[in-house]
């Protein structure tokens, strides 16, 4: 373990500081105040303690669907349908909230989490099938299948399960007992901060510790190598994409249970691919996603400050997320 | 009817040429979806500024390979895995738009400037239908095709023939820019306003039709065509009340993976049937 | 192994106390003594005339206060609107907010519990009585029905490429409430108070930017025999121009003056003074003649809600009896002689 957080700890390191710098530097070239724009990119979550909460929450929101990028990845498949998977688990969560009213709370939010979990980790599974049988690549079918769960559940949400009363594109609030405990009001920090932790210990320790996680790695490794020492690849691709559609699956029913509290038109949005830039960033260790899940949530609501303040109109994060995407080189070939 | 079919069908034919150039070279080119967005803008801010389309067209042209060029860079030479870096044109393309449109127009939304100079409605069509051509050509009876198919199969064989993989790659990478550059400006221009998400996914779909179309441009063809068919249905069913928009706008992306499967079982079932008369 | 995983819950629990501690120490922030505006864009400023005109209203009132103004813009994605504004009002910086959009209504409200003394006023809004802000509401309903009645004379006018069939077009980016309860109602009932056969046809692009589906959909309904389309569609209403320019027919436009884009394909539009709405309530709430809870109606009679006569390109290219039947309703609204409530 130490000898992993030495040799991925540096390349963290590096992409954090280049980032930091390329969006310090991009603001100065617009000759912004570097007083305010600074001190808004940098200081920014630790303003008020709310905004401090809300940053705590987005990297929990992060560390969660950067988890399903790490299982992809650690076993050799890309999942480029983190949006619509995050998506399809939170309308899940929705939809059975709508029905069971009347639930006990924990009770109707363990049964919504399975339930998001599974569903999300089918619609991913079936780029496993369909890469099985037609050799099509899970890269394009899994971001095709995410787009199209995308309009279906707009369709519920502007649809049958749309909040009549509201000039918002949403669903009604789900009831009381099924939204999360707040730690840090009026800011969105919940107890799933805890969840967050033991789901990425819990993936550590699985893929480094247990057999099967060893399978699972010597499939992203070197495919062809696991097929001789007997992993059934058909299985495993079908596997690893369900897992990571599942815990995109989980993040979408805490981002509901938790942030948003109704299925609000866009609700997902952005969360798939910025998990999938901090798995990147973290050289796709389990553990690094929380640094990396700290950083990258850092940046979002730095670079949303400068936005919101009018001072720099322009998508940072979503240069700075390019950015990482173009230099991080630790796709399939940095995988250990 | 017919007309409609072909501007609806050109971008996509376009845009799986383009996919079908770094295919045969062995890679999977996932950043199509970015180069139509940016040849899409590139061709409109051009043709506005200079008042002729050839130019406009040749700026989308310049934007798409621009793109390619970063592009190359990350995955030919730092060696970053190509879909991670087509990735990162994709997202690199949605804020660099926006970012543009910002100062030259001061709006991230619809672009539509004054006058926008275009072709025919049939230029995009029939250029489609003659870049289609001579992609066959191309890949079939000329040495650096054949070379670019090389290098996507058995590189070996290209380095013993004292040729550098690499440069082929970039070779195929940058032609593959220009059509995709292509299917952009097809976009933009006969609209004569850009408007951010104008690809629609439309780069992802061309990829499944160069795999439909066996990495073929004969196939790509008839793939394309059958989408842009679907697509009019799909269009033409919402004005029964019945069918919700949303469903009827989902309908592509899933109909595209549909169509792919039954291909398969289609095809494996006539192979089934060819070896057993063997 | 487990060593390090309890230094690393260690360290991340440090750097988690020492965060809540800076960030506590700088929770209460020292409300200004000056009064100051901050205008709340759900969108984006450029590109979208209804909010300009707000921003350009209020602008003018500050000035003529001498108070400064900050403009943020929240963007497209409705599930970040609350939590920007709410990060807006937790600064404690701006006496007052003011934003547009019926759907702002609702989050001003729940905002409100958490900071109960910012004050708002939101321009568009719900027209609704309660506490937690002031509201400038449009009467949306006739704002459609003068659409829909430009629309149908238009369409038995003498202009060119008409198909006679009674049919006009309304293509919505998506389905929201506002679209349901007041502007589909709306515009049917102006186009039946012209001629009770017009039917409606209504489709939806189903998101605000897809130009090309806009042109698709609007040439089918063209080809089935729709003579003129009101688009409400944000960045797709350029594809349903580029449709009606290709195909000879007809649009009319909603919110703000839109003839210049496309002069004769273009017939009018069914405006609302957003400009003037905004300079008089935010004047009305500094000078202390308006409060939270009140609500002011904007509509035809009182001036805030017309078809806009002055456009160069409607005098042009609108048929004069259709001009004229177009003045002589408005007069009817602005007298008191006519009311959507009281029939035709």
């Amino acid at each position: 373990m130490k000898s992993l957080i030495k040799r991925k700890g540096p390349f963290l390191l590096f992409m954090m500081l280049s980032a930091y710098l390329l969006s310090a530097g991009i603001i100065l070239s617009f000759h912004i105040s570097p007083q305010i724009g600074l001190k808004s990119l940098f200081l920014s979550p630790f303003a008020t303690s709310m905004a401090l909460g809300n940053w705590l929450n987005r990297s929990v929101l992060f560390m969660i669907s950067g988890t399903a990028v790490v299982y992809a990845f650690q076993g050799g498949e890309f999942n480029l349908g983190g949006e619509g998977q995050i998506c399809l688990g939170g309308m899940v969560a929705v939809i059975f909230f709508s029905f069971m009213t009347g639930l006990w709370g924990p009770a109707g939010v363990l049964v919504a989490l399975v339930l998001a979990a599974f569903s999300s980790g089918l619609l991913s599974a079936l780029s496993g099938y369909i890469k099985n049988i037609t050799g099509l690549s899970e890269v394009i079918t899994t971001y095709l299948l995410s787009m199209g769960t995308i309009h279906v559940s707009r369709y519920f949400i502007t649809g049958p399960f749309k909040d009549g009363d509201s000039y918002l594109v949403t669903t009604p609030e789900i009831p009381s007992q099924f939204q999360l405990p707040e730690l840090l009001s009026p800011s969105h920090l919940n107890i799933s901060l805890f969840f967050a932790i033991f789901l990425v210990m819990g993936t550590w320790l699985f893929l480094y510790y247990r057999p099967a996680g060893y399978d699972w790695r010597l499939c992203g490794v070197n495919g062809d190598f696991a097929a001789y020492c007997g992993v059934d690849r058909h299985k495993q691709t079908v596997r690893t994409l369900f897992v990571s559609g599942a815990v995109n699956g989980l993040a979408g029913a805490i981002l509901i249970m938790g942030t948003s509290h109704r299925g609000i038109q866009d609700f997902f949005s952005g969360y798939g691919w910025n998990g999938m830039a901090v798995s990147l960033i973290g050289g796709n260790n389990p553990l690094l996603v929380i640094p990396s899940a700290l950083f990258f949530s850092h940046l979002v609501q730095g670079a949303e400050r400068l936005n919101l303040m009018g001072q720099f109109t322009y998508p940072l994060d979503g240069f700075i997320m390019a950015f990482i995407f173009l230099v991080v080189t630790s796709g399939r070939l940095h995988r250990d | 009817m017919i007309e409609s079919l072909l501007t609806l069908s050109a971008p996509l034919l376009l845009a799986a040429l383009g996919g079908l150039f770094s295919e045969r070279a062995g890679i999977l080119n996932i950043s199509l979806e970015g180069l139509m967005l940016v040849s899409a803008y590139g061709a409109l801010h051009g043709a506005a500024l200079s008042g002729s389309p050839l130019i406009g067209l040749s700026a989308g042209l310049l934007a798409s390979m621009i793109l390619t060029v970063i592009f190359g860079l990350s995955s030919l030479v730092l060696k970053n895995d190509p879909f991670v870096s087509g990735l990162g044109i994709n997202l690199l393309a949605y804020p660099l738009v926006k970012t543009l449109s910002r100062i030259s127009y001061g709006t991230e939304g619809t672009v539509r400037p004054e006058s926008v100079p275009s072709f025919g409605t049939l230029f995009f069509p029939v250029l489609a239908l003659i870049l289609t051509a001579a992609t066959y050509i191309f890949f079939e009876k000329t040495n650096p095709g054949r070379m670019i198919r090389m290098s996507g199969g058995n590189e070996n064989r290209l380095r013993e023939k004292g040729r550098r993989p690499e440069r082929v790659k970039w070779l195929s990478l940058l032609l593959g820019s220009i059509l995709a550059g292509f299917s952009g400006a097809a976009l933009s221009l006969p609209l004569g306003a850009f408007v951010p998400g104008i690809s629609a996914g439309k780069g992802w779909i061309a990829l499944v039709a160069v795999y439909l179309g066996g990495s073929r441009p004969l196939g790509i063809l008839p793939a394309v065509v059958l989408f842009s068919l679907f697509d009019l249905w799909a269009m033409n069913l919402q004005q029964y009340d019945r069918i919700p928009s949303d469903i009827v706008l989902a309908i592509p992306y899933f109909l595209t993976l549909i169509l792919a499967l039954s291909y398969r079982i289609v095809k494996k079932r006539a192979n089934l049937n060819e070896n057993l008369m063997k | 192994m487990f060593h390090h995983l309890f230094k690393g819950s260690l360290a991340f629990l440090f750097v988690f106390s020492l965060a809540i501690l800076s960030g506590a120490g700088k929770n209460e922030t020292i409300p200004s003594s000056v009064y100051t505006i901050a205008v709340y864009v759900p969108g984006v400023l450029d590109g979208s005339p209804t909010y300009e005109q707000m921003d350009r209203g209020v602008r003018k009132a500050a000035e003529s206060l001498n108070i400064p103004v900050t403009t943020v813009e929240a963007g497209f994605n409705q599930g970040e609107w609350k939590d920007r504004l709410a990060a807006l009002a937790s600064e404690g910086a701006y006496s007052l907010i003011v934003t547009s959009n019926p759907a702002l209504s609702s989050l001003c409200r729940e905002v409100k519990e958490s900071f109960p003394a910012q004050q708002f006023l939101v321009l568009d809004g719900e027209n609704k009585a309660d506490d937690s802000q002031a509201v400038f509401a449009y009467n949306h309903r006739e704002q459609a029905f003068l659409a829909g009645f430009l629309a149908a004379q238009s369409a038995l006018s003498d202009l060119k490429n008409l198909s006679g069939e009674f049919k006009l077009g309304l293509i919505a980016g998506q389905t929201y409430p506002d679209m349901e309860k007041s502007i589909i109602p709306g515009y049917e009932m102006g186009m039946k108070s012209v001629d009770p056969r017009f039917t409606l046809d209504f489709r939806v692009v189903g998101n605000w930017y897809d130009a090309a589906k806009g042109t698709e959909l609007a040439e089918s309904m063209y080809r089935n025999g729709v003579d003129v389309i009101l688009p409400i569609a944000g960045g797709a209403n350029q594809g349903v121009i580029t449709a009606a320019k290709k195909m000879g027919k007809y649009i009319v436009w909603f919110d703000s003056p839109g003839t210049e884009a496309a002069p004769g394909v273009i017939l009018g539009s069914a405006v609302l003074k957003q400009e003037m709405a905004a300079e008089e309530m935010v004047l009305g709430l500094m000078k202390g003649n308006m409060e939270q809870g009140d609500i002011k109606e904007g509509n035809i009679q009182n001036g805030y809600v017309l078809l806009d006569q002055t456009e160069e390109a409607y005098l042009k290219y609108v048929p004069e009896e259709v001009q004229e039947k177009v003045s002589f309703l408005m007069e009817q609204f602005l007298n008191g002689r006519y009311s959507l409530d009281e029939g035709v």
